[in-house]
């Protein structure tokens, strides 16, 4: 919902307004009109508070001419190109793109414009998003006036409005009088409306046409734009704010109330816990005992014993088998458990040649459960003497 | 206080106002939860572990008993393993022509909840014999497992003859844990 407010300067210096409320939903619009000659009181109590309000200011004082523009002429050069001699700082100007050499000026007389500002503001009427002087902003009703365009020209208010593409081209001034009603689209409004109808169509279409030197009005549209963001962030952060917490709050309540029941159920088995980490650690423990003690494999010592001396040949003697030998930190078994090492067996034996050993030694090797065969000492002291000899085996 | 600001002000000062109100959601709100979420995986996994407590429990002594038995070969009888021991050995020597030089006081240590028994004997005979002898305690009459066995050559110093000895250690192991 906006409203559109025309202030009309009158011939006395008198300001009448005109008012109209153009509400949105969906693609439908609905125009409502207030009449002319209302009072100021009247149109604070039909404003709704924080709606916004587009002003629009006509009627005398203000002049309407279409310059020649250059690119890098300023507001200056186009007062003195509308009104020779004139000081800035003593109007305000709009300025309307026509095309790239042309422009339309609306010049009006600064304190004329606050006057009415001023009165505006001290009745409480503030949410203006748009400002505008003159009449040119029915440019933005063009589209919907197609019906009253005849040879591209539209008259209103004793202007005739000369259309090229749409828009605005030039503007002149007509004796006849209009005091009818205007046709827009589908609706019918009255004459005296159409400016500030247009002037709230700038809430829903952007128009980039308009420029002013205000400062005052350059900064009343960008308050009002700052505002609108203010606001959406605002309720935007309130209520993701209020999202996050609600949402946090069933999930902490989901987990709180699963952790609850948990520890409730771990405390019940408390015992059964205790019990299996006892388990655990023994079960552990007697694994790490049977297996470096070798008590899981079958002990096959006679098996050993029998395949070794069938490998033998006749000028080797065999003096000494360990099989299994006591580990060597052990100096003996009454200190301690008594440990073996059931993956080696040490063999002493003598012999004449070491040829001889060494052919017993390859065949031995070729057992299937023999990993190594290693010789760890050989000694002969003489020639007529048999060698002795110590073998290290290690078994798979 | 903020009334006399500017628009473009206070937009500035809600995007501070945005970043203390997302802290505070944070400390008060969030913190919370991501800790609830944190202690529920680590309650998750006590929790799994005490519903499964006693099918574990009964699995792990399962195992327990399995390690046991496999590590002890006590017979099903009054004697020790001791006399269990002797009682082979002397049966075979007899039956082989074998001479039972020691049998020793069975040396017993406790490691956790085994008793560990090793039983320490010497036989003189010869190299087949000892080999059957060996060969009857480990694969048929199992009176316990073999830890070690030492064939050594010897030299009677009066009759100038070599004779063949074993010493032979076998282990008996118990589950002493009531």
């Amino acid at each position: 919902m906006v409203y559109g407010l025309n202030a009309i300067i009158n011939a006395n210096n008198s300001v009448s307004y005109s008012l109209v409320k153009l509400t949105k939903d969906g693609k439908l619009s609905k125009i409502e009109e207030y009449g002319t000659q209302i009072e100021l009181i009247k149109i604070k109590e039909l404003v709704l508070p924080k709606i916004p309000i587009a002003l629009v200011i006509s009627g005398k004082g203000i002049s309407t001419k279409k310059i020649n523009y250059k690119l890098n002429d300023g507001y200056e050069e186009m007062l003195n190109k509308a009104l020779p001699n004139a000081k800035l700082s003593d109007f305000i100007i709009e300025r309307f793109s026509v095309d790239d050499e042309n422009i339309i000026v609306t010049i009006t007389r600064q304190d004329a414009f606050l006057n009415i500002l001023e009165t505006l503001n001290s009745t409480g009427i503030t949410s203006f998003f748009s400002i505008h002087i003159g009449t040119l902003i029915i440019n933005n009703s063009l589209p919907l006036l197609i019906s009253q365009i005849e040879n591209d020209v539209f008259n209103f208010l004793n202007y005739d409005y000369a259309l090229k593409n749409n828009s605005i081209h030039a503007i002149n001034a007509n004796i006849q009088l209009s005091n009818n009603k205007i046709k827009i689209a589908e609706d019918e409004i009255h004459d005296y409306s159409l400016l500030a109808f247009s002037a709230c169509l700038e809430y829903y279409i952007s128009n980039n046409s308009f420029k002013t030197n205000s400062d005052k009005i350059n900064f009343i549209k960008s308050e009002f734009a700052q505002k609108e963001t203010f606001v959406f962030r605002l309720w935007l952060l309130l209520g993701s704010s209020l999202f996050i917490l609600l949402v946090n709050f069933f999930v902490f309540n989901f987990y709180w109330q699963k952790n609850l029941n948990m520890n409730s159920n771990i405390q019940v088995r408390e015992s059964a816990l205790n019990k299996l980490s006892e388990l655990k650690l023994e079960y552990t423990n007697k694994m790490e005992f049977v297996n470096s003690n070798g008590l899981l494999e079958n002990s096959k010592t006679s098996f050993y014993a029998d395949r070794l001396a069938q490998g033998l040949t006749e000028n080797i003697n065999l003096t000494n088998i360990i099989i299994y030998p006591a580990k060597e930190k052990k100096d003996s078994y009454e200190e301690g458990i008594p440990e073996f090492d059931s993956k080696k067996i040490n063999v002493k034996g003598s012999c004449e040649k070491s040829i001889e050993l060494n052919f017993w030694m390859k065949k031995i090797q070729k057992y299937s459960w023999i990993k190594s065969v290693q010789l760890i000492n050989y000694t002969q002291e003489s020639a007529s003497d048999k060698a002795k000899f110590f073998l290290e085996i290690v078994i798979k | 206080m903020f009334e006399n600001r500017t628009y473009k002000t206070k937009n500035k000062l809600l995007l501070l106002i945005a970043v203390l109100a997302l802290l505070l959601v944070y400390l008060f709100g969030l913190k919370k939860t991501i800790n609830a979420i944190v202690e529920y995986k680590r309650i998750s996994e006590n929790y799994e572990q005490a519903q499964n407590a006693p099918r574990l429990l009964l699995e792990l002594q399962k195992k327990l008993n399995k390690i046991n038995k496999s590590v002890d070969f006590s017979k099903e009888n009054t004697l020790t393993a001791e006399q269990n021991i002797l009682e082979l050995v002397t049966k075979i020597c007899q039956e082989y022509k074998m001479t039972l030089m020691q049998f020793p006081k069975t040396n017993k240590t406790q490691k956790g909840d085994f008793l560990i028994e090793t039983n320490q004997f010497v036989v003189e005979g010869t190299f087949a014999n000892l080999i059957k002898l060996v060969f009857q305690i480990e694969q048929k009459n199992k009176v316990g497992r073999v830890a070690s066995i030492h064939y050594e050559l010897k030299k009677n110093m009066e009759t100038k003859k070599h004779y063949l000895v074993a010493t032979i250690f076998i282990q008996n192991i118990k589950n002493v844990k009531v």
